[in-house]
């Protein structure tokens, strides 16, 4: 019977037949189906002698509605086949989960050594990533961050009392507009008690609020509590009820005293709060009412310490929150255009630390981020040459499946899954790890360091963070020797014939790439231990063994107070103290991470009225006695005494650089210069050079000016010479300085030497964590040399036989394994080294005492790679030079 | 029994019924849509008119459920035609659906032609 022509406008073009034969079409199908029942209805009709035409009709009469039909169907069948292919997909998980299992139980020694490797380095990246994480990219801890936002004066200031209250008051973008201004406060538990130094943070209204933070018992400021005539009351940080109330909750409504005022304690903050500000850790919150009250000085006087946080008004984004901040800040100008010229508003995001200090963190967040990528990369070498092993061992296994008819593609998901359980159980190690030392961390830090980071613990951003990690690595280790193991020519697999030159080369490559990547490690760390041991010996020209600092911040006092008369008391009375053979004062401890510029012009220099005339010094103010304290020799001339004082012509002594910088020539006692207050000071003394900014520096130009003469300062550190220890003389200060000045808060009293560490923290940070790194890789480097050189032993197993056979001596067959790795390490190390160099050049700026091609570090790290790389390779070419020839020769 | 074939609800019974049909059919050896239909219609003389299209949604959820199986074939006129057979499972349920018919004719019967009570 001819075909039905009609039924050609359904017919498919010939190549989606042929589609078919790849994957099923079931919407062809089914016309094909309905097609094949309309005809064959027609020819039955037909051959019962209906006419075509109406067995046409009565054919799809009796059918019904085709199109319906076809729809119904098609949605049945899209139904089925989701619910099958979800099942499918599941069922071959598991499936390759199991295989994958069953393969690694089957070789544990591979499993342990694989899943240690990306561990150690998912540990290290985990780690630090929970530093970047808390530091630059989580809201602030405790808080509730929706909508918050930071608002900074100019480009990332705070403000003043009076510009915060502006804003507060007029802006409508926003719910809250809320500062905190930090201060350390003299609090004694109980009004008879001894004072101690308590953290406290003054805060405007609607603080707790405006964060959503909740109170863990009592409750937070309410309006009463805004009016300065209210009984004083505070808040405190859960931590400091826990650490001085042992939690107690009689603490709620118990009278303190702060600053010498009882306050009251209404409520504890809940836990997971510190601050609005990443790093502070406030003991006490305060409204800022009553700081006039507790520190004697009126709110306009505090200057731009307000750090501002604001809450958007639902439904406002920051650009036009930020619109309408600078708007008011305009009108504010406008009032009083002296005093709030220039006054700009910028919005941030509460992200991490602040703005100022974000960039710093960010360079060098990277560049640890970098090495421990770094890590992570040679334990993911260690796998995949792991990996490249076994897939040689599981050849034959391999190429049976295949012949059988085992997919190509399913073999290698099988390999991945294996890979990602190895990369899971090392991420999950790795994380765990990761979270104990963020948790241990905080403990490192001394408490009386007042910086707070509990706030490293890992969150969600971690986690993700990690299991990305796993993802990546897997493919990193995983994809290319899975794709290997299943590519090759099947009949060679089934023979189990293994003459590819290729592995072993590749093998080869790895082992370069891990020394190149172990020793850039190694050389950067050891740069940074370099550079920490050295500032450890350089002498910094002074002696800051046995002296103690105390910090004496008069500024604290407000406008009562008499800064150089309380000043010179102290100092009176310590002198007098038997135990302390000198004392003085200084503006700024030498290398304690601060310092002054100014610039002085010599008298008589050709005055052009320029800018540009004498020469930007660094200066320090400081007492008599100074250098005698620190023991820094005075060279020519004299050192402050008494009777340097406000009514006596004004002097200075200079350092041998700065002597040398301002006159090149001629004697320079006697000399005078002139300072930025206007004055003309004369030298009367030549001091020799000594480190002022960092450990190790090239001598910078210095010039001290006595307290009593320069612009007088309020914050002071109070350096002592003396031979008792830190707890008692804290004890002896606290006592002098209560008597002279009962409303100041205790000082941190610290050895000098803890004062200075803090320029050394980038450098030991760096080489904590980069020694830590540079071990780590050491390690995996070293397993991941011991792994190749077994393999190429093994494979080469009849070779060394046969050469053993021909009279090749032990030595020479040791050598020649040792060799062939050493070429490769050799390789390795070159290429580490010259990065190494680079990042170094890159690095100078805060190492000390080290330059980048350091012969000592470097000529280090070559030594230790290169004896790894000798210990990892000796067993195994042991082994080969152990081995029976006559049985080597036979085992192929 | 012209009902529409879309309603993929209202159809419980006619499905349920449909269902015993094509599996009884089946029974018979494999075949293609039309042979079931024409088989229906032969069998039951007329007695049941099912709209012929509304035996594929039937067909296609028993094969996906597995109680008839599917094979592409070429029919005597060279069309791809596509023959259902009886899968063991399916054998099972034509089983116990006739066994269950036959239950519930035998107590709606015993119902329908009950003597009047003597009590």
């Amino acid at each position: 019977m001819r075909r039905d022509e009609d039924h050609s406008q359904t017919r498919e073009p010939a190549w989606r037949r042929y589609l078919r034969f790849l994957r099923p079409n079931p919407a062809a199908d089914l016309d094909d189906e309905l097609r094949d029942h309309l005809e064959s209805s027609i020819e039955d009709l037909v051959a019962r002698g209906m006419s075509r035409e109406a067995a046409r009709v009565e054919a799809a009469r009796r059918f019904g509605d085709v199109s319906r039909v076809r729809e119904v169907v098609q949605h049945l069948d899209q139904r089925y086949s989701t619910q099958r292919g979800r099942l499918a997909i599941l069922e071959t998980v598991v499936q390759d989960v199991r295989y994958a299992a069953r393969g690694l139980r089957r070789s544990p020694a591979f499993l342990v050594v694989a899943t240690i490797s990306i561990a150690l380095g998912i540990a290290a990246n985990a780690t630090m990533f929970s530093v970047v994480n808390a530091l630059l990219l989580r809201p602030i801890p405790g808080a509730n961050a929706d909508r918050l936002v930071r608002v900074y004066q100019n480009h990332h200031s705070p403000f003043q009392w009076e510009e915060l209250s502006w804003l507060r008051d007029h802006a409508v973008s926003f719910d809250y507009i809320v500062g905190e201004r930090y201060q350390v406060m003299s609090f004694r538990p109980a009004t008879n008690a001894d004072a101690e130094r308590a953290r406290a943070s003054f805060v405007t209204r609607g603080f707790f609020p405006a964060l959503g933070v909740t109170m863990a018992t009592g409750r937070a400021f309410d309006s009463d509590d805004r009016d300065a005539a209210a009984p004083p009351v505070v808040v405190i940080s859960y931590a400091f009820w826990q650490r001085r109330f042992a939690g107690d909750s009689a603490v709620l409504g118990r009278t303190i005293s702060v600053a010498d005022h009882p306050v009251t304690i209404i409520g504890v903050a809940s836990p997971a709060f510190r601050s609005s500000v990443l790093g502070w850790a406030p003991e006490l919150f305060i409204p800022h009412s009553i700081m006039p009250l507790l520190t004697g000085q009126p709110l306009a006087e505090f200057g731009g310490s307000f750090y501002t946080t604001g809450r958007l008004h639902r439904g406002v984004d920051m650009g036009s929150g930020e619109a309408e901040l600078r708007g008011l800040a305009r009108q504010l100008v406008l009032t009083d255009t002296a005093r709030y010229g220039g006054m700009t508003v910028r919005l941030d995001h509460i992200r991490g630390v602040n703005a100022e200090e974000r960039a710093g963190f960010a360079v060098g967040s990277a560049f640890l981020m970098t090495m421990v990528g770094l890590v992570l990369l040679i334990g993911c070498a260690n796998v995949a040459n792991m990996l490249l092993g076994r897939a040689a061992n599981r050849r034959r296994e391999f190429g049976v499946r295949l012949a059988i008819g085992a997919n190509g593609t399913r073999l290698v998901r099988q390999l991945l899954t294996e890979s990602l359980m190895i990369a899971a159980i090392g991420g999950v190690a790795g994380f765990a790890v990761a979270r104990a030392i963020t948790r241990a961390l905080p403990s490192i830090l001394p408490p009386e360091a007042g910086v707070d980071i509990t706030f490293l613990q890992p969150d969600f951003r971690v986690v993700l963070f990690t299991s990305v990690l796993c993802l990546l690595t897997t493919i990193v280790f995983g994809l290319a020797p899975a794709l290997r193991a299943t590519s090759t020519d099947v009949v060679a697999m089934l023979k189990g014939s293994d003459a590819r030159v290729g592995r072993v080369r590749r093998r080869g490559a790895l082992v370069v790439g891990q020394a190149a990547l172990c020793v850039v490690l190694l050389a950067v760390a050891s740069l940074f231990l370099r550079s920490l041991a050295s500032s450890r010996t350089v002498d910094p020209g002074f002696r800051a063994d046995g002296v103690i600092d105390a910090t004496i911040d008069l500024s604290l006092l407000g406008g009562r107070a008499n800064p150089p008369a309380i000043f010179a008391r102290i100092m009176r009375e310590t002198s007098a103290m038997p135990s302390i053979s000198s004392a003085t004062l200084a503006a700024v401890v030498p290398l304690s991470g601060s310092n002054m510029e100014s610039r002085a012009i010599p008298e008589g220099a050709a005055v052009q009225s320029d800018r540009r005339a004498g020469s930007m010094v660094y200066f320090n103010v400081v007492a008599p006695k100074f250098f005698a304290t620190l023991q820094t020799p005075i060279l020519r001339g004299r050192e402050f005494a008494e009777t340097d004082d406000s009514t006596s012509t004004p002097v200075a002594v200079v350092n041998e650089t700065a002597a040398r910088r301002l006159w090149p020539s001629g004697d320079v006692l006697g000399k005078r210069f002139k300072w930025g207050d206007g004055r003309l000071y004369q030298v009367v003394g030549i001091a020799r050079d000594a480190n002022y900014v960092m450990p190790g520096e090239s001598p910078k130009p210095t010039i001290y000016l006595p307290f009593t003469q320069a612009e007088h300062r309020a914050e002071m550190t109070l350096q002592l010479r003396t031979t008792a220890d830190v707890a008692t003389m804290r004890r002896t200060i606290w006592a002098l300085l209560r008597d002279a000045t009962p409303q100041l808060p205790p000082p941190a009293v610290v050895r000098m030497v803890d004062d200075m560490s803090i320029t050394l923290l980038p450098v030991r940070l760096g080489a904590t964590f980069l020694g830590t790194f540079g071990a780590l890789a050491l390690v995996l480097a070293a397993a991941g040399i011991y792994g190749v050189a077994s393999y190429s032993v093994s494979r080469r197993t009849r070779e060394i036989g046969i050469r053993a056979a021909l009279g090749a001596t032990r030595t020479r067959i040791i050598a020649m394994v040792l060799w062939e790795n050493g070429r490769h390490v050799a390789a390795g190390t070159a290429i580490g080294l010259a990065v190494a160099i680079l990042i170094g050049l890159g690095l100078s700026s805060i190492l000390y005492g080290v330059r980048a091609v350091d012969p000592v570090a470097l000529g280090g790290v070559v030594v230790a790679i290169a004896t790894v790389a000798a210990a990892a390779s000796f067993g195994p070419a042991r082994r080969a030079a152990n081995a029976d020839p006559v049985r080597s020769i036979r085992s192929e | 029994m012209g009902g529409p074939v879309a309603a993929d609800r209202d159809v419980d019974l006619i499905q349920g019924t449909l269902n015993v049909l094509i599996l009884k059919t089946l029974s018979q050896g494999p075949m293609n849509g039309y042979g079931i239909a024409r088989f229906v219609r032969e069998a039951t003389a007329g007695g049941i008119e099912v709209e012929e299209g509304a035996l594929y949604p039937a067909l296609h959820r028993m094969e996906h459920r597995e109680w008839i199986a599917a094979e592409w074939g070429v029919s005597e006129n060279n069309r791809r035609a596509k023959y259902y057979r009886l899968t063991p499972l399916g054998r099972r349920m034509l089983r116990a659906r006739t066994e269950s018919w036959e239950r519930l004719v035998d107590a709606v019967g015993k119902v329908l032609y009950a003597e009047p009570r003597r009590a």
